[in-house]
């Protein structure tokens, strides 16, 4: 819809700002406002502290953190390494392989995040091969679940990827290695890094499965925060939640300024 | 429909000793997912190219000249038929294994790499030393007059140089093959021109480099091919050098698309009765004389002599290009006048401009239900008097060029529509 008349265009305009502060603002703002209140009995918290704040920067919430980190850096990696390979794998099969290798990797999309969570209980609860209690679990829900964005992300890339340029290398005597090495995945790069950093957030903040499988031993944050908010701490799940946001978005900032050097187009 | 028509034949071309550059034996492709009965996109070509020889596939699109450029490559796989490289079959080798040269209509420059490091690329994928690599890029760069643009990304350079480039990056591997691929269709004409020059001066630069080169445009092919391969619905119809086909199709099909010939039914009379002359271009075809199906009658030579046309004379067509076509003088005696026809009448149904001179349209037939597509095309000599819309006109054809072809039902678009046949007294001489 082409709007000409500047008035609805301002109209169009304010209702757009209206709705996404409603949709993102206010919780957003009610969170930050939270992670800082000593109490909130009115319409405005008050009682300012920076206790909550010190609390979820405390060595147990640090321990989480961490545990965060590390699964979100080994799923998304994961993820995105098969849903590459699965999406060059595609293109080159061709025809009803490909599509079959499409359905199977938009199915962990399609299926909620707790049935991801049960079925892997359901499998490796019991030998041979017994995961239940390892982190392990974990990292493979989590990499179950980001796989069929990443995949998505790097189908849709190599989808647009000229044929002509592989055919080209190939009759200047490159072989199928180099041909992948020097042509496709340079070019399928960007693609790659904005898989990786889907994946990376889908992964932080991953709730539904991971709550299913989580040892002790291996708390992720957003667990945590379930765990405060549940037991009524909110202030405090506030704070903790500000710290998981803090943290998502500097990793994603590091992610977008090495796809910003490698991108040539 | 008849068999691919090839003028040049086998024996002989091995007196040198050297095996074709490249040969098709029979080769048909069929795309994986196409309907059995559907017909395959190239359909049992055979066809050689020699070492220095460049051959034109020249057809519309869809008529299988990219699939059998393809085939060549390496990049289709032939479902029968074989492919080989200076005498080695290679129908089932991979494309890097072929050692050709292709250049592809879209160029397909490596994007992310500078224009020197795509003119590097087969070099490095055969391993070669890099002060040999260096060497080499600077002597193709030059040669495609690219020197200056050798650290630049493709998508910093306008189409025709970046079309230099993907000549330069093909021929960089020295390959005795060279593939083109409608390399020229991107460019605007005046940068095609210049290209078309360019591409015969490398020709010049590189005696020995067999090149097959895909278009659907006839000045390309007519400007750089020793022989060109006409194709049609996955076929060749027709393949010799341009004089050959320009002068003496043997297929309707090459006159309407090599030249943009009408194409006019008609019935054979009795062989050389009428004439008994020869042309200029061809001694040994005699003029035969065609009473037309739209009206009047014309002396034509057979395009082929190896030809059925002239054997059974019966239902024919002549092919008769645009410019060869006159409007006469109304008023006069028209058998006089014209020369090779008679009785050509018909109706303009339109004019057209077109800077050198007018086109006009002509419903033949002395009726105008013909459609305007339908309608003869006539180009007008310079400063000849333009007539107008639904004048009655007579026209007359310069002698020696009409072309008797085999009538093939299966053309369109220019096809006369016949009109019903006049009695033979009235309309011949």
């Amino acid at each position: 819809m082409l709007l000409h008349s500047p008035s609805t265009r301002t109209a169009v305009k304010a209702a757009l700002i209206a709705v996404l502060a409603l949709l993102l603002g206010v919780p957003l703002l009610a969170v930050v406002l939270a992670a800082f209140a000593g109490s909130w009995n009115g319409v405005w918290p008050s009682d300012p502290t920076f206790a909550h704040l010190a609390d979820a920067l405390s060595a147990d919430n640090l321990a989480s953190i961490s545990v965060s980190l590390q699964t979100a850096f080994i799923a998304s990696i994961v993820a995105v390494a098969v849903g590459a390979w699965a999406a060059l794998a595609a293109r080159s099969a061709g025809g009803r392989a490909a599509k079959a290798i499409d359905a199977a990797f938009h199915l962990p999309a399609a299926v909620p995040s707790v049935v991801v969570g049960l079925g892997l209980l359901a499998a490796f609860s019991r030998p041979p091969l017994t995961l239940n209690g390892t982190a392990t679990i974990v990292v493979i829900a989590q990499t179950t679940l980001v796989l069929a964005f990443s995949y998505s992300t790097v189908a849709g890339a190599a989808e647009v990827l000229d044929p002509a340029l592989e055919q080209v290398a190939g009759s200047l005597g490159a072989g199928s290695l180099r041909v992948l090495l020097t042509v496709r995945l340079p070019l399928l790069l960007p693609s790659i890094g904005a898989a990786l950093g889907l994946a990376f957030a889908l992964c932080m903040g991953e709730l539904g499965a991971t709550i299913m499988v989580y040892p002790a031993s291996w708390r992720t944050l957003p667990v945590s925060i379930f765990a405060l908010a549940d037991r009524g701490s909110l202030f405090l799940a506030a704070a903790d939640t500000l710290v998981l946001i803090a943290s998502t978005v500097a990793v994603l900032a590091l992610i977008a300024r090495l796809r910003g050097r490698t991108t040539v187009r | 429909m008849p068999l691919a028509a090839v003028r040049c034949p086998d024996a002989g071309e091995f007196d040198d000793g050297r095996p074709p550059a490249v040969e098709l034996r029979g080769v048909s492709v069929r795309y994986p997912g196409a309907s059995a009965g559907s017909r395959p996109a190239l359909a049992d070509l055979s066809l050689r190219v020699d070492p220095g020889e460049t051959v034109a596939l020249l057809g519309p699109s869809g008529s299988g000249k990219s699939t059998a450029l393809k085939a060549v490559a390496g990049f289709e796989q032939p479902s029968e038929g074989r492919v080989l490289l200076a005498g080695r079959d290679v129908t089932r080798r991979p494309p890097a294994e072929r050692g050709i040269g292709v250049v592809v209509q879209q160029y397909a420059l490596f994007p992310h790499l500078r224009v020197a490091d795509n003119v590097a690329y087969g070099l490095r994928a055969r391993r070669l030393p890099r002060a040999q690599v260096r060497a080499r890029v600077g002597e193709m760069l030059e040669m495609v007059g690219m020197e200056e643009h050798a650290r630049k990304l493709p998508r910093e350079l306008s189409g025709g140089q970046q079309q230099r480039i993907a000549i330069a990056r093909a021929l960089a591997i020295r390959p005795d093959v060279l593939l083109l691929d409608e390399p020229l269709s991107a460019l605007d004409a005046r940068m095609r021109q210049d290209m078309v020059e360019e591409l015969a001066r490398l020709r010049r630069e590189l005696p020995d480099v067999a090149m097959l080169y895909v278009t659907h445009d006839q000045s390309e092919a007519l400007a750089l091919a020793d022989r060109i391969g006409v194709m049609r619905d996955g076929r060749l119809v027709d393949l010799g050098t341009a004089h050959e086909l320009y002068h003496r199709p043997r297929h309707a099909f090459t006159a309407s698309f090599l030249g943009g010939a009408n194409l006019l039914d008609g019935v054979l009379e009795a062989p050389g009765a009428a004439r008994g002359r020869t042309t200029h271009d061809d001694a040994s075809s005699p003029e035969l004389t065609v009473r037309l199906d739209a009206g009047g009658s014309v002396s034509a030579r057979i395009g082929d002599p190896a030809s059925d046309a002239g054997a059974s004379g019966g239902r024919v067509t002549v092919a008769v290009r645009p410019h060869a076509l006159r409007m006469l003088p109304a008023g006069r005696d028209a058998n006089e006048a014209a020369g090779s026809a008679s009785g050509l009448r018909g109706t303009v149904v339109s004019v057209q401009w077109r800077g050198t001179g007018h086109r006009l349209r002509v419903a033949l037939g002395g009726t105008d239900r013909g459609s305007a597509g339908r309608a003869v095309a006539v180009d007008l000599e310079p400063f000849a008097a333009v007539p107008a819309v639904g004048d009655a006109v007579v026209l007359g054809v310069v002698r020696g060029e009409a072309v008797i072809v085999p009538r093939d039902e299966t053309i369109g678009g220019l096809r006369v529509p016949a009109a019903p046949v006049r009695p033979a007294a009235g309309a011949t001489a």
